[in-house]
């Protein structure tokens, strides 16, 4: 009976395991953006970030987080371990920012002003531009624009 | 004489001419697109009663147009009915109705494009996207219209008069229910929104975003999911307005955040769960304000400085003031009237001896700890706040009202 008792440290570790850093749906129309406040409504521009410690916060744009994260208001680049936005046509999921492609076009406006979209393919997101005033980045290239 | 009957004559004659083309479903003209196309600049279009299945009419030149009682006009698919692109435009008496909702699309009743002196007055938006829709606009008004909608959940939502980059815009008697915010100013300037009834609405009442120099007055916010949101803006006079029954765990009768050099007198907080939520207020003046039965009335967070707070009442409120900080700096307190200050008057010259501290210990816990709030009302709180109010340690020094008045402050 004593033997197996060593069971329960490792039941005790599978649980400290199961304390992931996996992204959750932000809860639209409850939850308040982690920088400016405002309550977070849009679905095409939600955005999260994960820091190390396992802790999400949600911002209701791209511009939030990224405001965030270039000042390091809350916590330093190094603590974030993750960051994740919504794709403009298809805000179902959350992708990683690192595979989206950033569209800044004054004739898309975003809910914080500016102007910031995300879209997974880049084909989609030439064609969106078409047409429109506005540049295309990647996520290195926006975090070294916006200060 | 004659010259006068002439006049009078030529007055009827313009009265029985007051429309240059008629719509209605038994003239030769059966759609307002049609009467649209052959319209020419500066012409009045009349419509009879009845129901009228339309969408997308575009209006390139300046026209009247004027709806009888009982003219509908049901979105065609669910699609944006008015597109006007022009100067000089009025739509005035119609009803518009039934509008789909778009993740990418900004379907509007009405949407206006880069125009001048255009006048929406007198409208009946029901069911719709968004209500009114401006961009790029200069001297709008826009008047007694209901722009009612069934927003339930926030993905079906727009806003009901939403204004973007525009300058001198009146908003005036409008109701506005059920949307996503109701009023809606993102880089708005110089403009006046009065006497307005915003309510129900999934989010805020009315929100402003980097939108300077404007004021707001003798408006009611009612029941909306977060209350009031002013933004990143200066200069903002807010006089007058009702902010009531704002409950919900991240709601405000009022959220400032950046905001600077603005005024916030002779307003009504009324059973909000927080009155005021500041974040970065800075130079702002607050007076002649009711704060009552609200959760919290002041909530500042840190960098807010210089605001003056006078002559305000704070009746029944669960805790006057919380800060998260150990001070907030530079701000003043003073000529307040406090239902919770248990001072006393012995000058009889109506107002306190001894300064009254709004910050209480327990306000400052909450602000740490927010499920602690479970023990409010226990004795045990009672007595934390009364040995903290002997032998200050915790709450923030400095943060008190030097002369609080004795009785209730009458607002002229």
């Amino acid at each position: 009976m004593i033997k197996k008792l060593y069971i329960l440290p490792l039941l005790l570790f599978s649980i400290l395991l199961s304390c992931s850093t996996e992204p959750r749906e932000i809860d639209y129309g409850h939850e308040n953006c982690a920088f400016c406040n405002m309550t977070i409504m849009d679905q095409q521009f939600g955005t999260e970030m994960i820091t190390n410690k396992g802790k999400i916060f949600t911002y209701c744009s791209i511009e939030c987080m990224v405001w965030e994260y270039v000042r390091e208001t809350k916590h330093k680049k190094e603590d974030v371990k993750l960051m994740l936005a919504k794709d403009y046509i298809k805000p179902s999921d959350l992708v990683n920012v690192e595979e989206l492609f950033f569209i800044k076009s004054v004739d898309i406006p975003s809910p914080m002003g500016a102007s910031l979209s995300a879209y997974s393919s880049k084909e989609k997101a030439v064609e969106i531009l078409e047409g429109k005033e506005g540049e295309m980045f990647t996520w290195k290239e926006l975090t070294q624009k916006i200060k | 004489m004659i010259r006068i009957n002439i006049i009078f004559l030529l007055f009827l004659f313009s009265m029985q001419s007051y429309a240059n083309i008629i719509v209605s479903s038994n003239s030769d003209i059966k759609t307002i697109k049609q009467a649209v196309e052959i319209a020419k600049d500066g012409e009045t279009i009349l419509i009879k009663e009845g129901l009228y299945e339309e969408s997308d009419i575009v209006i390139e030149k300046s026209l009247k147009i004027i709806g009888e009682d009982e003219a509908v006009i049901k979105a065609k698919d669910g699609n944006k009915v008015f597109i006007i692109n022009s100067d000089n435009v009025l739509i005035k008496n119609l009803t518009i109705k039934d509008m789909k909702t778009s993740y990418i699309e900004d379907i509007s009743a009405i949407k206006i494009n880069n125009s001048n002196s255009v006048i929406i007055e007198n409208n009946t938006l029901i069911n719709t996207f968004f209500g009114i829709y401006a961009a790029n606009c200069t001297n709008l008004i826009i008047r007694d219209n209901n722009i009612i909608s069934n927003a339930v959940e926030q993905s079906s939502s727009a806003n009901g008069i939403h204004l973007w980059k525009c300058k001198n815009i009146l908003v005036e008697n409008n109701h506005v229910e059920k949307h996503r915010d109701g009023i809606y100013f993102e880089f708005v300037k110089n403009s006046l929104i009065k006497n307005n009834y915003s309510k129900l609405n999934l989010r805020y009442g009315l929100h402003f975003m980097f939108s300077d120099n404007n004021r707001y007055y003798k408006n009611r916010f009612e029941d909306n999911g977060a209350g009031v949101a002013v933004m990143y803006s200066n200069n903002i006079e807010m006089i007058e307005n009702d902010f009531v029954e704002n409950w919900g765990t991240n709601a405000y009768g009022l959220l400032l955040k950046e905001i600077k050099d603005s005024k916030i007198n002779n307003n009504l907080f009324k059973t909000n769960t927080i009155g005021i939520f500041g974040e970065s207020v800075i130079r702002c003046q607050f007076e002649h304000n009711d704060f009552m039965n609200n959760g919290w009335a002041l909530k500042f967070i840190s960098s807010s400085e210089q605001n003056n707070f006078l002559y305000n009442n704070f009746i029944g409120n669960t805790f006057d003031l919380a800060t998260n900080k150990n001070s907030i700096s530079y701000n003043v307190f003073k000529n307040n009237y406090w239902s919770s200050y248990n001072g006393y008057d012995l000058n009889k010259d109506g107002i306190g001896d001894k300064p009254h501290k709004p910050v209480d210990l327990f306000s400052t816990v909450i602000s740490d700890s927010p499920v602690a709030i479970i023990l409010l009302r226990s004795m045990f709180v009672d007595m934390m706040n009364f040995a903290e109010k002997i032998v200050p340690v915790i709450t923030p020094a400095g943060l008190e009202d030097l002369e609080p008045m004795m009785k209730e402050i009458k607002h002229d």
